[in-house]
């Protein structure tokens, strides 16, 4: 995000504006204000690796405030995690037993029963302890702060997976720049009734309309005109391209009743997996995990929304046949502070994920070793988070990893 | 309206100024001006108000809009006791909403919004109506005055010391999240200070506390048995650092100034200052003590930057925006989370990002639904039948022929009843590209 302006504050700033170099007026660009379009050029096209599997879905669940790892794939038998964690600690027998090492959350009942593969110790290269600038970082597969991308990474897939279809990559809670892109059909949805609208023939008013809005997605003059007529323009042809008939969310499904925001979202991927508008990357989000006050009761209920949301989504999957092609993963910006400061955790930095569906029961990563934290008491980092987006890009999407993450991160074997 | 066809050709007939070859003006050209400095400097003028402007030049509608603020920040005693009580948020959120699309909205409610999206707070985790109430009264009735005097007010002001987590925290284990946020989103910016800072600066601000009496309002408090009193050091110096010296080192930095002042050259203009360009800003605001009217001012009668460029409006904005042109009621609150941004509930603790991606499908999206689901006043389609009256009430000056096309769509679908062309004209004109920047 580069600050891109030539302006300056007083009068200076009359003479600049019809300085030779800068935007005429013509073009309805002025100094300063450069729509988002001009600023990235296409990056670098990622590639399809031959034999990959076609059809393949990735729903990436982000875990946002920061989630404790410790409390999720707990090594709840290491004397030292209890003794770091005298009031948070969860007690040995609560956990639900991966190993003789670490066990999932009490409340991730549904995902320990279906089988998960974890991934320990993911962290950044030369870490931050601000929210801001680590969910940037996964956002733009930027492991070490030096990365060149300008889109999301999430993005970057879905351009890669571009094959035409109407809506490659979703995001469910709103608008994110883990979709920033260059020209795979994307959406930001941050309510699911909004959908209703976008249906063809539900309603003769909205013909009109949409007449109407085919007249600006043609413009492409002024600040921002062109940004805007791309977005009617997109607008335009996912309404051509959605199912018209009922779609209704279920409203008394245990999905929603009890994973609430995140079994919301899941349900309107489900709903569009089921009609097949060839999306293959969905992001969820679920907030709440910045804990640093009232970690021992706030973090359980995310859990079971969690188990809840992801467990009833698989469900679905399985009822619509394709379970076979859909896995769900977390993402978090950081895990939180090993020492307790009293009744929450402070900001961290390596964490646990976990990854859903069809894949195997198997620990991967390296768990951080409890005895040598870095020098804010955070864990250390085993496994470069590239190396996790790596796996999910490559061993499941069939995505060379290379292609759209920088350096040679080496994916952990998902699959194998 | 039958006149509607008629109406949009002679718009399209209209000799235009040289310099904007390609735009149409809607109404007389002289309000084009006024239009630009209103929609910047208030959410949403009224037609009314963009009359009262015609042919004025900036200088004169400045020094209006100032005077009206002055008058507004001296009215503070009536406008508080209109702020309903009680434990219930809906209401006061309601309130503010209703303040914010009241034709007498000016610059305090924009500034209001400003400044509740640079410090902002989630109403879900204060958890208390009494305290929100409290944070906006500050908000509004400081909003004009000293950024110092706004800031040492918010690191004691309980809604925000819940939301970041300082109301438990102990010198002896401090919690360092308001100490963070404190430098890293409200004043210096990364890149001026380390994590000793932090750690430094979270022992200094540790000790403020929420009385929790039953049947009583909360109330902050400081607890000097959790508070660090013994020197320490923060940025390079050692003192005995405490609440007030740790904030008033934060605003002495260069950085805050320049930060905090193109941040809201942003806001107001559109304009992204480069680095010199802020820095000489900063320098100038740092002058004027952080006061805030005069650096509102400076913007505003800048004819380069409040005369020429665009910026998207954010979805409170646009939201804004439509309640007023259309005059609708706010009665459905929960629009503005479809819409991106419902206030006291930002994505984060850096509040809401501005621009681009609020032209993004999602965002076009949202708004074209919430066109289609709003309930339209049979009055105002009567009385706005042509597609220059709605252009008018939408504070929109002028047009580009693509949108004037849009417009004449309608006309094709002849067996529309006039209420619905109504209807379908009120719902293109909110989401024209005219209607989505300001």
């Amino acid at each position: 995000m580069s600050a891109v302006s030539a302006a300056a504050i007083s009068a200076p700033l009359l003479a600049s504006c019809s300085a030779p170099g800068s935007a005429s007026p013509d073009s309805g660009r002025v100094p300063g204000t450069v729509p988002p379009a001009a600023r990235t050029e296409p990056e670098q096209r990622g590639r399809v690796l031959p034999g990959a599997v076609d059809g393949r879905i990735l729903v990436v669940v982000d875990l946002l405030g920061g989630n404790d790892g410790l409390s999720t794939v707990v090594p709840a038998s290491a004397p030292r995690y209890q003794d770091l964690r005298p009031r948070l600690a969860l007690p040995e027998g609560d956990v639900l037993g991966l190993d003789d090492r670490v066990g999932l959350h009490p409340n991730l009942a549904r995902l320990h029963a279906r089988g998960v593969t974890t991934v320990e110790g993911v962290g950044p290269v030369d870490g931050d302890l601000s929210h801001f600038a680590m969910a940037e970082r996964w956002e733009r597969g930027d492991v070490d702060g030096t990365n060149p991308f300008r889109t999301g990474f999430l993005g970057r897939l879905a351009d890669t997976l571009d094959d035409g279809s109407p809506l490659v990559g979703v995001s469910l809670n709103g608008p994110t720049p883990h979709f920033v892109n260059d020209d795979a059909a994307t959406l930001s949805i941050s309510n699911p009734n909004e959908l209703w609208f976008l249906r063809t023939g539900v309603w003769d008013e909205v013909a009109p309309f949409r007449s109407g809005l085919g007249a600006f997605a043609g413009e492409e003059s002024g600040a921002w005109g062109d940004a805007l007529a791309a977005a009617n323009a997109d607008l335009l042809e996912l309404a051509d391209r959605l199912p018209d008939d009922e779609q209704d969310l279920d409203w008394e499904s245990e999905m929603i009743t009890e994973g609430g925001w995140l079994g919301q979202q899941l349900s309107v991927a489900s709903q569009l997996i089921e009609a097949d508008l060839g999306t293959r990357v969905f992001y969820a989000g679920l907030d709440g995990f910045d804990t640093h006050d009232d970690h021992e009761w706030r973090h359980p209920q995310l859990m079971g929304q969690l188990d809840a949301a992801v467990g009833g989504f698989l469900d679905r999957m399985d009822d619509l046949g394709v379970a076979d092609r859909v896995v769900v993963a977390t993402i978090s910006e950081f895990g939180r502070r090993v020492p307790q400061n009293g009744a929450g955790l402070d900001h961290g930095s390596a964490s646990s994920m976990l990854v859903a569906g069809p894949v195997s029961n198997r620990r991967l990563g390296e768990a951080s070793p409890l005895n040598e934290l870095d020098e804010d008491d955070n864990l250390i980092t085993t496994t470069g988070f590239d190396r996790y987006l790596a796996t999910l890009a490559q061993d499941w999407l069939g995505i060379e990893a290379s292609s759209v993450l920088p350096g040679e991160p080496e994916p952990l074997g998902l699959l194998a | 309206m039958i006149g509607s066809v008629n109406r949009s050709r002679r718009l399209l007939t209209r000799p235009v100024p040289a310099n904007h070859a390609r735009r149409i003006p809607v109404g007389k050209p002289d309000r084009l001006l006024a239009t630009r400095l209103l929609r910047r400097s208030t959410l949403a003028p009224t037609e009314g108000v963009i009359d009262q402007f015609a042919g004025a030049d900036q200088d004169a509608i400045v020094d209006h809009l100032l005077d009206d603020a002055r008058s507004e920040i001296d009215r503070t005693e009536s406008w508080q006791n209109g702020m309903p009580g009680g434990d219930d948020w809906q209401p006061l959120l309601r309130w503010w909403v209703q303040e914010m699309k009241s034709p007498e909205a000016g610059l305090v409610d924009r500034m209001t919004w400003f400044w509740h999206s640079h410090l902002t707070t989630a109403a879900n985790k204060v958890d208390s109506t009494y305290l929100v109430r409290e944070q906006l009264r500050t908000l509004r009735s400081s909003c004009l005055g000293n950024f110092g005097d706004l800031l040492h007010a918010f690191v004691r002001d309980g809604a925000l010391i819940r939301y970041l987590d300082a109301e438990w925290s102990e010198a002896s284990n401090p919690n360092e999240n308001l100490a963070r946020e404190l430098m890293e989103l409200f004043t210096i910016g990364r890149g001026h200070y380390s994590q000793d800072d932090v750690r430094a600066a979270a022992r200094a601000l540790a000790g403020w506390r929420i009385s929790r009496e039953e049947g009583e309002n909360p109330e902050v408090w400081f607890d000097r048995t959790g508070a660090f009193i013994a020197p320490l050091v923060f940025m390079g110096e050692m003192d005995e650092w405490d609440t007030q010296k740790i904030v008033d080192r934060l605003l002495a930095h260069p950085s805050t100034a320049q930060r905090i002042s193109a941040r809201l050259w942003h806001h107001l203009t559109g304009v992204e200052l480069d680095e010199n360009a802020a820095a000489e800003l900063g320098a100038w605001w740092q002058g004027q003590d952080l006061e805030i009217l005069p650096l509102v001012e400076r913007v505003l009668r800048d004819e380069a930057a409040v005369g020429q460029t665009l910026r998207p409006r954010t979805g409170i904005e646009w939201y804004i925006a439509a309640l007023t042109a259309a005059d609708l009621e706010p009665t459905n609150l929960w629009s503005m989370e479809e819409l991106g941004q419902m206030p006291y509930s930002p994505p984060n603790v850096a509040g809401w990002k501005a621009g681009g991606h609020w032209l993004r499908p999602g965002s076009l999206l949202a708004r074209a639904s919430f066109v289609h689901n709003v309930e339209w006043d049979e009055s105002l389609l009567q009385s706005t039948g042509s597609t220059e009256r709605i252009l008018l009430r939408c504070g929109i000056a002028e047009i580009a022929p693509s949108t004037n096309d849009a417009f004449s769509h309608i006309d094709r679908f002849t067996d529309l009843p006039s209420e619905a062309r109504a209807r379908n004209r009120w719902r293109l004109a909110l989401n024209a590209p005219e209607f989505h920047l300001q």
